[in-house]
């Protein structure tokens, strides 16, 4: 899923985004390989923020993760840093219930619990302890 | 303390409220829900309610709404002088510095009561996890959060429970929770929790999406959405089982949600509250959290800040973006949770923190 390394300073997480997350301060002007495609840096993107794989125009979504996460509000180029001087939040819940579809309830690690070593049973309330041996 | 070798030290859970609220609305019975359940935690062997005695929280209060009961010496006679429950009431004392030499006294009973419980081997269904982020950045959705949703996940496998807060982060990626729900009411129940964040946030002027903090935005994170959608990956992919209230005991298995803010120390409070013994806690500004009765799991979400506050942090999801499979640091994750649980200290445990971090959610006029 992701396309990049750490190497070239991107990851894209879903093939349906159009912003990839630097995992490095890049420099404006630097060229990067993305997908067979080369993505020239526009402005300074600090470690972790969001630059622009493709264009797009005010009122359209940029999707991070497969999902959209917001509305831009100023034009943005490839390459553009894209944070809240273009993006704005805007989500709708929704309180359709027709598309609940629970995964059933895994059947257990490896064939059996993983063990640890804790306190015994907290103390029920109301109820004397047993006498401890000394 | 060597006195008690099984008793892993004593805190002392103050808060700032109890008073001047109305009698059993809903902020008193926030209140009351976390101090009983912390009174009853798993991780707590003993306790002493003290209270002045004139207040609207009082001991009574918490036996007769909230189940707190009594405990008994190892000779089985009473510790309380009424025989209900171990709570010193100041005014009837007499005062304060009587009402410390009584507690001075009363304390080493109940220590040597906690003492008498030793640890024996038990299957990770008895596992009550936590999970938490603080001090988000842009690597959180990539690296901490999916590997403790890897965590949950094995949790989950083994019969234990999971669970998430800090609705207000959920925000934004609700719609995930919503498909994965066991049934349409649980999934109700969620959706009926964010309306009411949109409705309380907005009573106050102020615009549900306008989360993500000055330090959110510094590290990448621009809309709630994305901060939401980054944070419920710390959930995995079970089913949603069941949704709380804040500080509600969590009779369930499988993953649940707790209604909570995100404010980290309250959102903790409220599942330490309900039953949580285990808290994983990722962050990527550098949170210096740390909790008492239940120890916490710090976890870099990049390599940087892991080196950088080195003493704070337990583990490095960072390794993710080194070319390291998910799957596999996660499971590393889930073997450290257990150590943990087993006994082995955590940062924030050999530093000595959660002695400040009690703070109790409730929401309600102050009269």
């Amino acid at each position: 899923m992701n396309e990049a390394t750490e190497k070239s300073g991107l990851i894209r997480l879903d093939p349906a985004d159009n912003v990839a997350v630097a995992t490095k301060t890049l420099a404006r002007g630097e060229e990067i390989e993305l997908g067979g495609h080369t993505l020239v840096v526009a402005q300074d993107i600090p470690a972790g923020h969001k630059i622009a794989v493709g264009g797009a125009q005010v009122g359209e979504s940029i999707v991070k993760y497969g999902q959209p996460i917001g509305l831009v509000t100023n034009e943005i180029r490839p390459g553009d840093h894209v944070h809240t001087q273009n993006l704005t939040d805007h989500h709708v819940v929704s309180d359709d219930l027709s598309e609940i579809n629970p995964p059933p309830s895994p059947s257990g690690f490896q064939g059996h619990s993983k063990d640890f070593v804790g306190p015994t049973d907290a103390l029920v309330p109301g109820i004397t302890l047993p006498s401890c041996p000394r | 303390m060597q006195r008690w070798p099984n008793v892993d030290g004593v805190f002392a859970v103050t808060h700032t409220t109890g008073c001047a609220l109305e009698y059993n609305g809903l902020k008193h019975r926030m209140l009351g829900r976390v101090l009983a359940g912390y009174a009853k935690h798993p991780n707590v062997g003993g306790c002493l309610i003290v209270g002045l005695g004139c207040e609207q929280t009082t001991g009574g209060y918490l036996q007769q709404h909230h189940g707190v009961v009594s405990l008994h010496a190892p000779d089985g006679t009473q510790l309380t002088r009424d025989g209900g429950i171990p709570m010193l009431t100041m005014q009837t004392e007499g005062g304060t510095r009587q009402t410390i030499e009584k507690a001075d006294a009363l304390l080493e009973q109940v220590l040597d009561q906690a003492n008498q419980f030793e640890r024996e081997t038990v299957d990770a269904s008895h596992l009550s996890l936590a999970v938490e982020c603080g001090g988000s950045d842009g690597y959180s959705g990539l690296t901490a959060n999916p590997a403790v949703g890897v965590v949950s996940d094995r949790v989950v496998a083994c019969g234990g429970l999971s669970v998430i807060s800090e609705t207000t982060e959920l925000y934004g990626a609700e719609q995930l929770l919503v498909r994965r729900s066991r049934s349409k009411e649980v999934a109700k129940k969620l959706l009926d929790r964010i309306e009411w964040w949109k409705e309380y946030v907005g009573r106050y002027g102020g615009q549900i999406d306008n989360n993500p903090s000055v330090g959110n935005k510094a590290g990448g994170l621009t809309t709630i959405t994305e901060k939401s959608l980054g944070a419920v990956s710390k959930s995995g992919g079970t089913a949603l089982e069941a949704v709380f209230e804040y500080g509600e005991k969590m009779d369930a298995h499988g993953l649940v949600v707790m209604d909570s803010p995100g404010f980290d120390p309250a959102s903790v409070t409220g599942k330490v509250a309900g039953g949580a013994n285990l808290v994983m806690f990722t962050t990527g500004r550098g949170s210096c959290y740390g909790c008492k009765p239940t120890p916490v799991i710090k976890i870099a979400t990049n390599t940087n800040l892991y080196h950088r506050m080195r003493e704070d942090m337990d583990l490095n999801a960072g390794a993710v973006l080194e070319g390291r499979d998910l799957q596999s640091v996660g499971d590393e994750f889930f073997e450290f949770a257990l150590r943990v649980a087993s006994g082995q200290q955590t940062c924030s445990e050999m530093q000595g923190f959660g002695d400040h971090e009690f703070v109790p959610w409730t929401v309600g006029p102050t009269v």
